[in-house]
């Protein structure tokens, strides 16, 4: 439980948060009116106070209040995003399992190329390039959108039309998140590969197959999780940006939208939402963690 | 003596070959981007008479011409610059400000050190890339203010780094030496702290570099790049209407892109064999 503790101690995060990004924006008003600094810090708190009930303002380009607003479009997100970790998560796991079982070997140096390149290139352009090759020049998938607006579906059907706009921006995210999740397992797998327990566990003769995935894996595991747990921000971002290039309906369009008519109350409500997604996973993390590993339970 | 410690530097670092063809990439896109009025004289950004141009080996239509009938190529070679600027700011700054934190937190241990951690921490908490989207949409999208969000949003990493080698190293016999001799604590900080902890500090800061060239292209993407300096990302958030029309106009640009990040990241990986001595023996 100390975990937890330590990660809830720099304060209530929902109140640094508006501290820090207000800042910004009222070192902008002050411009307009000199040394009228104590009544914006008044302001400050009351933009505070109004986020901790609940209250984010008005978005001006919706005409609704910036909560409805996040709230109609985050579940399209996460509907992209929470498959797309599932699966990179589990593929990446095999393939770095994969890679290091074999170092320097020609599938490891395969992968490891691909992984490299995974994580070098923008997200935004690797949907790009999908969109070219395979929606418009195959013409496999739809480019855009997340239903077909030109037919009413309903039932299996809709699952259907679904389930094939959102194949692209979720290959996307999985390719991505796979080279991330690939090169982390690799590197972790074969640190533990070094350990003592591991030539133990060798010596007395277990099969490789159970040494790799019962002792290895089993410890590699933890830094594999910490390390998707910090990326959740990242995932975050590129689901946000892959969301731009496939005309996906989600916080991504919002953003954009928002960056594009200066609405600021909705930024800043779509800023303070992410980073309690953000915080509220990276917590879930920290307890799988616990959970995953025995000496952590113990210590608390 | 210099030139020995250099070469010798240079043969360990070639022995990671991967880092070597890393160093080519940033190295051919740094020369390109050097040279660039050479090889494309003339206004890259003066609009043509031909749009939608598809590449062909006519003049300066290598890579094609975009909607506005300007040649993509004249426009890369001009990008490069301030893609590869920014990211170089960016990291730069970072690792100013990185530096300077760490040093101080790690030397004066105690109340002042871990304010500056707990500042630090805070950063660490709220999501990178959308503080740095929250800054430049805020202030107003000019490069200097780009610059600016990357290196605020950047610099708690290195300053964690250095903080943790200052600690260890200030215990170190030859630290004590220099205080008992009366050494001041700002010579003592960067003459005989700071040598010490530049190895990670370099290994970080050629994959910030490459990590600011993204964060840029990313924000440009979503509509926050500078109009009068167009960058790589500024292309392909160009690109993005005419993906239909222009496959061209989105392709090199990202390219280019993921060959210099991809060079930073195995600079990165090369210096890290080469400056980690742990490492080294295995």
């Amino acid at each position: 439980m100390n975990f937890i503790i330590i990660h809830l101690a720099p304060g209530d995060p929902v109140s640094r948060i508006a501290g820090e990004f207000a800042t910004p924006e009222y070192i902008a008003m002050i411009r307009h009116s000199f040394g009228l600094d104590r009544p914006l810090y008044e302001q400050l708190g009351l933009y505070i106070y109004n986020i901790l009930r609940g209250d984010f303002g008005y978005s001006y380009y919706h005409q609704q209040p910036v909560l409805t607003v996040i709230a109609s479009t985050l579940p399209n997100t996460l509907i992209l995003m929470g498959p797309a970790v599932a699966i990179a998560s589990l593929a990446g796991l095999f393939l770095g399992v994969a890679s290091s079982r074999k170092p320097y070997s020609l599938t490891d140096n395969a992968l490891t190329v691909f992984a490299l390149g995974g994580y070098s290139l923008p997200v935004f352009w690797l949907g790009q390039m999908l969109v070219i090759a395979l929606a418009l020049e195959l013409g496999l998938f739809p480019s855009q959108g997340m239903v077909s607006l030109r037919t009413e579906q309903v039932g299996f059907s809709l699952l259907i039309d679904r389930l094939h706009h959102m194949f692209l921006p979720a290959a996307v995210q999985v390719i991505w998140q796979l080279a991330l999740i690939t090169r982390m397992t690799r590197a972790s797998m074969l640190e533990v590969f070094r350990e003592d327990y591991i030539i133990t566990a060798r010596s007395k003769g277990l099969p490789e197959r159970i040494v790799v995935y019962k002792h290895v894996l089993r410890n590699a595991l933890l830094s594999v999780v910490t390390v998707i747990g910090v990326n959740v921000q990242y995932m975050f971002a590129g689901a946000v940006l892959t969301e731009i290039v496939f005309a996906w309906p989600g916080t991504g369009r919002l953003f954009y939208g928002a960056i594009y008519a200066r609405d600021y109350p909705l930024l800043m409500g779509l800023f303070i939402v992410i980073s309690l997604a953000v915080i509220v996973s990276n917590l879930i993390v920290d307890l799988l963690y616990g959970y995953l590993d025995p000496r952590i339970r113990l210590i608390s | 003596m210099r030139v020995r410690d250099l070469m010798r530097f240079w043969r360990r670092y070639a022995q990671n070959r991967a880092a070597v063809v890393g160093l080519g990439f940033v190295g051919f896109f740094a020369t390109i981007s050097v040279l660039a009025p050479l090889i494309f004289p003339g206004d890259p950004f003066a609009f043509g008479p031909e749009t939608f141009n598809s590449p062909s080996l006519e003049h300066f239509s290598l890579m094609g011409t975009d909607d506005l009938g300007r040649s993509i190529l004249g426009e890369l070679l001009y990008g490069g610059r301030m893609s590869l600027l920014v990211g170089l700011a960016s990291a730069l700054s970072a690792v100013g400000i990185g530096i300077a934190f760490g040093l101080l937190a790690g030397y004066f241990a105690g109340f002042f050190g871990e304010a500056i951690m707990r500042v630090s921490e805070i950063f660490q908490v709220v999501p990178r890339f959308f503080l740095a989207l929250i800054l430049v949409a805020v202030l107003g999208p000019s490069i200097y203010n780009i610059v600016l969000a990357i290196a605020i949003t950047s610099w708690p990493v290195l300053t964690r780094i250095v903080r943790a080698e200052t600690l260890s190293v200030r215990e170190k016999e030859f630290v004590e030496a220099s205080r008992a001799i009366g050494e001041t604590n700002v010579y003592i900080m960067f003459s005989e702290v700071l040598p010490n902890v530049l190895p990670p500090v370099i290994v970080n800061a050629s994959l910030l570099v490459g990590q600011a060239i993204l964060t840029e292209a990313s924000l440009s993407f979503l509509g926050l790049g500078d109009p009068s300096a167009a960058t790589w990302g500024y292309m392909l958030y160009n690109a993005q209407p005419f993906l239909r029309y222009a496959w061209w106009m989105a392709t090199f640009p990202g390219l280019a892109i993921t060959l210099v990040v991809l060079g930073l990241n195995l600079i990165g990986d090369g210096l890290n064999d080469a400056l980690n001595p742990r490492l080294r023996q295995l």
